[in-house]
C-alpha cells in the first residue's frame, strides 16, 4: 500500500531523513544563538525603560528602532538582503551555513519582543521590594528579574522555536537546504505530492511535540 | 534629637506632557525610636511618596531626612544600599517572589549579604518561628493566604535585623480579621525588638489599634501630628474628624441628609473622650433643661486603649432650652458636630 500511495517517499526516503536532520541542525544552532541574543536584547529593552532599573531613553529608542526595522522586513527579502553579509561571515550563502545567519537575524527581533513581554510581566513591586532590601541592580536583573520571568520566557522561546522552523523552510527554498527545500524541490517542482504531504505531517508532529514539551516545562516551574 | 527627622521635604513629579505635580509640599515629621508612627491620609495625599523618601526609593527634591544623625538625602546609591539594611519595608501587595518558596523568599536578603548556608538556615528558621509560619517553609506564595504572604514579607524584611520597618498600606489588601492578626504581630515586634515602625494607611482602625503617634497628611502637607489619642480626641481639623468618624458605626451620610430635622428636633453628633464617654451626662442635661434627648445611635471605640464615645442624638424642646443644653454639653468639653446642618 505504501508503494502505491507514497512511491516517491520510499524512493527518496534517505534524502528526506537527511533534509530533516539539516532542519534540526539549523533550528538548533540558529535557535541557540537567537534565544541568547534575543534574551539579552529583551533585558536591555526592559531595564532601559522609563521605569526601568537602568533608565536610558536614548539606548532604548535606538534598540527599539533597530528591532522594528528588522521585524518589518519579510524573511525571504531579508535572506536576499543578507547574501553578501552571510558570505562574508560564513564563507558561503547557501546550505546550512548560509541559512543560519539570516535565520538568527530574522528571529532575534521576534524573540526579543516576546521575551520583553515576559520580563514586563514581572511585578514591579517585587523589584521595588528587592531595592528596599538594599540589593544591587545587577543582582536584581540576574537573580530576580530573569528567574521570576522564567515561565513566560520559556513560553516565548517555544513560540520562537516554532517560528524558526517556519523560517528554516523559507531559508531552504533560497538555497538553505533542509526539509523545506526538499519539499519544494521534490514535492512542488517535480509534482511529487506524497512528499509534500509527508513533509507536512512531519512538521505538524514536530511543532506539536515542541509545544507540548515546552508547556510541560513552563508549567513545572510555574508556582 | 529625634531618631528620624524629616524637615521641609518637597517632591514633585513630571508627567509625560511635561507639567509637574507637587506631591509633597514641605513635610516635617519627628519620629522617636520605638514609635509606631502612623501616617494617615486619603489616596493621592502623598503618603506613598513620603514613605519611599525615607529609604531613598524616591529622592526628595529638597529638604532633609535625618536618620540617626545622618542625612540620607546626601547619600549616593551605594551608601543608600547599606542604609536600607537598617530599614525593612513591607507592601500592600506583599511583593514576594513567585518563583521561590517561603524559605527562599526569606533567605533572599541573607544570600545577597553572603551569609553562610548555616547562618541562613538558622536565621530563616528563627524568623519563621517569629511570624508563626514554620509549617509553610516549603510552600510557594501562590499557596498562601494574604495574611500568610504578609507574614513572609515581614520575615523577609526583618531578615538582616533592621531597626526601622516601613509599612506601605500593609493591611489594605487584607480582610478585617487578618488585618488584626498582622497588626498584633507588628505590635509584638515593636515591643520585643524595639523596632521603630512607620506605617502609612488610609484605614483609621490601623492607627487606632497600634499607633502611639499619628500624622494626618492631606494634599502633600502634614495637617497635624502628635499622640494618637490627643490628635483624635481634640482635633478641630475637618479631615481628622472625618477619619475619627470613620471608625464609629452610625447612620450613613445620606441617611443624615434626609433626616427630617424640624419635626424631630435638632440632630447632634456628640463625641465624648476619656472618662466622659458615658451617657449619664445626657440624662442630667435633659432633666435640668427640660429637653427631650433621644439617642439614635451610640458606640464606643478605643484609641490607644482609651475610650472615645460617639452618640447621635436628637434634641427637642423650647429653642432656648435647646441652646442652653448644647452650651452645657460644650462646657463639659463634649465635641459637637451638626450632621443636619449648623444653623437652624
Amino acid at each position: 500500500m505504501i508503494e502505491r500511495f507514497f512511491p516517491n517517499v520510499l524512493e527518496y526516503g534517505n534524502d528526506m531523513i537527511i533534509a530533516f536532520k539539516e532542519t534540526v541542525i539549523m533550528v538548533l544552532i540558529a535557535g541557540a544563538i537567537g534565544l541568547f541574543t534575543g534574551l539579552i536584547l529583551a533585558v536591555i529593552l526592559v531595564i532601559t525603560r522609563d521605569d526601568g532599573l537602568y533608565h536610558n531613553n536614548a539606548l532604548h529608542r535606538i534598540l527599539e528602532t533597530i528591532i522594528n526595522i528588522f521585524r518589518s522586513i519579510p524573511f525571504v527579502i531579508l535572506v536576499a538582503l543578507l547574501v553578501s553579509f552571510t558570505r562574508f561571515l560564513m564563507g558561503t550563502s547557501i546550505g546550512i551555513r548560509g541559512a543560519i545567519v539570516p535565520m538568527v537575524i530574522g528571529i532575534v527581533p521576534f524573540i526579543s519582543r516576546l521575551a520583553e513581554q515576559a520580563l514586563l510581566e514581572v511585578d514591579s513591586g517585587v523589584i521595588e521590594a528587592a531595592r528596599a532590601m538594599g540589593i544591587s541592580k545587577r543582582y536584581i536583573v540576574f537573580h530576580i528579574l530573569i528567574p521570576e520571568a522564567r515561565p513566560g520566557l520559556i513560553r516565548s522561546f517555544i513560540t520562537s522555536t516554532i517560528s524558526l522552523i517556519g523560517l528554516s523552510t523559507m531559508a531552504g527554498t533560497v538555497g538553505g537546504g533542509g526539509i523545506g527545500s526538499f519539499a519544494v524541490r521534490y514535492g512542488y517542482s517535480r509534482y511529487m505530492n506524497d512528499i509534500t504531504l509527508v513533509t507536512v505531517v512531519i512538521l505538524v508532529l514536530s511543532v506539536n511535540i515542541i509545544q507540548s514539551l515546552g508547556n510541560r516545562a513552563a508549567n513545572k516551574i510555574t508556582h | 534629637m529625634s531618631y528620624i527627622r524629616i524637615k521641609d521635604v518637597k517632591k514633585s513629579f513630571k508627567n509625560k506632557k511635561g507639567s509637574t505635580t507637587e506631591v509633597l509640599k514641605g513635610i516635617d515629621l519627628e519620629i522617636e525610636q520605638g514609635d509606631i508612627y502612623g501616617i494617615i491620609g486619603y489616596s493621592g495625599a502623598g503618603k506613598s511618596t513620603l514613605i519611599r523618601c525615607i529609604n531613598g526609593l524616591e529622592k526628595a527634591d529638597s529638604g532633609s531626612i535625618t536618620i540617626e544623625e545622618s542625612d540620607i538625602t546626601t547619600l549616593n546609591e551605594k551608601q543608600l544600599m547599606s542604609l536600607r539594611l537598617k530599614i525593612g519595608m513591607i507592601f500592600q501587595h506583599f511583593n514576594l517572589l513567585r518563583s521561590k518558596n517561603v524559605y527562599d523568599n526569606i533567605a533572599l536578603p541573607l544570600k545577597y549579604q553572603k551569609y553562610s548556608a548555616d547562618r541562613i538556615d538558622k536565621r530563616v528558621n528563627e524568623l519563621l518561628e517569629t511570624v508563626g509560619l514554620t509549617d509553610k517553609k516549603r510552600s510557594y506564595p501562590s499557596q498562601l493566604s494574604g495574611g500568610q504572604k504578609q507574614r513572609v514579607a515581614i520575615a523577609r524584611a526583618l531578615a538582616v535585623k533592621p531597626s526601622i520597618l516601613l509599612c506601605d498600606e500593609a493591611t489594605s489588601a487584607l480582610d478585617p480579621q487578618t488585618t488584626e492578626s498582622i497588626l498584633d504581630l507588628l505590635s509584638k515586634l515593636n515591643k520585643e525588638l524595639n523596632l521603630t515602625i512607620i506605617l502609612i494607611t488610609h484605614q483609621m482602625n490601623v492607627i487606632q489599634r497600634i499607633c502611639n503617634k499619628v500624622a494626618v497628611i492631606d494634599d502633600g502637607r502634614i495637617v497635624e501630628q502628635g499622640n494618637t489619642f490627643d490628635i483624635f480626641s481634640k482635633s478641630e481639623k475637618e479631615i481628622t474628624r472625618a477619619f475619627l468618624n470613620s471608625i464609629f458605626k452610625g447612620p450613613s451620610r445620606d441617611d443624615l441628609k434626609n433626616y427630617p430635622d424640624h419635626e424631630n428636633g435638632r440632630l447632634l453628633h456628640l463625641i465624648f473622650t476619656g472618662e466622659k464617654a458615658n451617657d449619664s451626662l445626657i440624662t442630667s442635661i435633659a432633666k435640668s433643661f427640660d429637653t427631650d434627648i433621644n439617642i439614635l445611635f451610640g458606640s464606643i471605640e478605643y484609641v490607644e486603649n482609651k475610650p472615645i464615645g460617639s452618640l447621635y442624638v436628637t434634641i427637642k424642646g423650647d429653642p432656648k432650652a435647646v441652646e442652653e443644653s448644647i452650651k452645657k454639653l460644650k462646657e463639659q468639653s463634649v465635641r459637637i458636630e451638626y450632621p443636619g446642618g449648623d444653623t437652624n
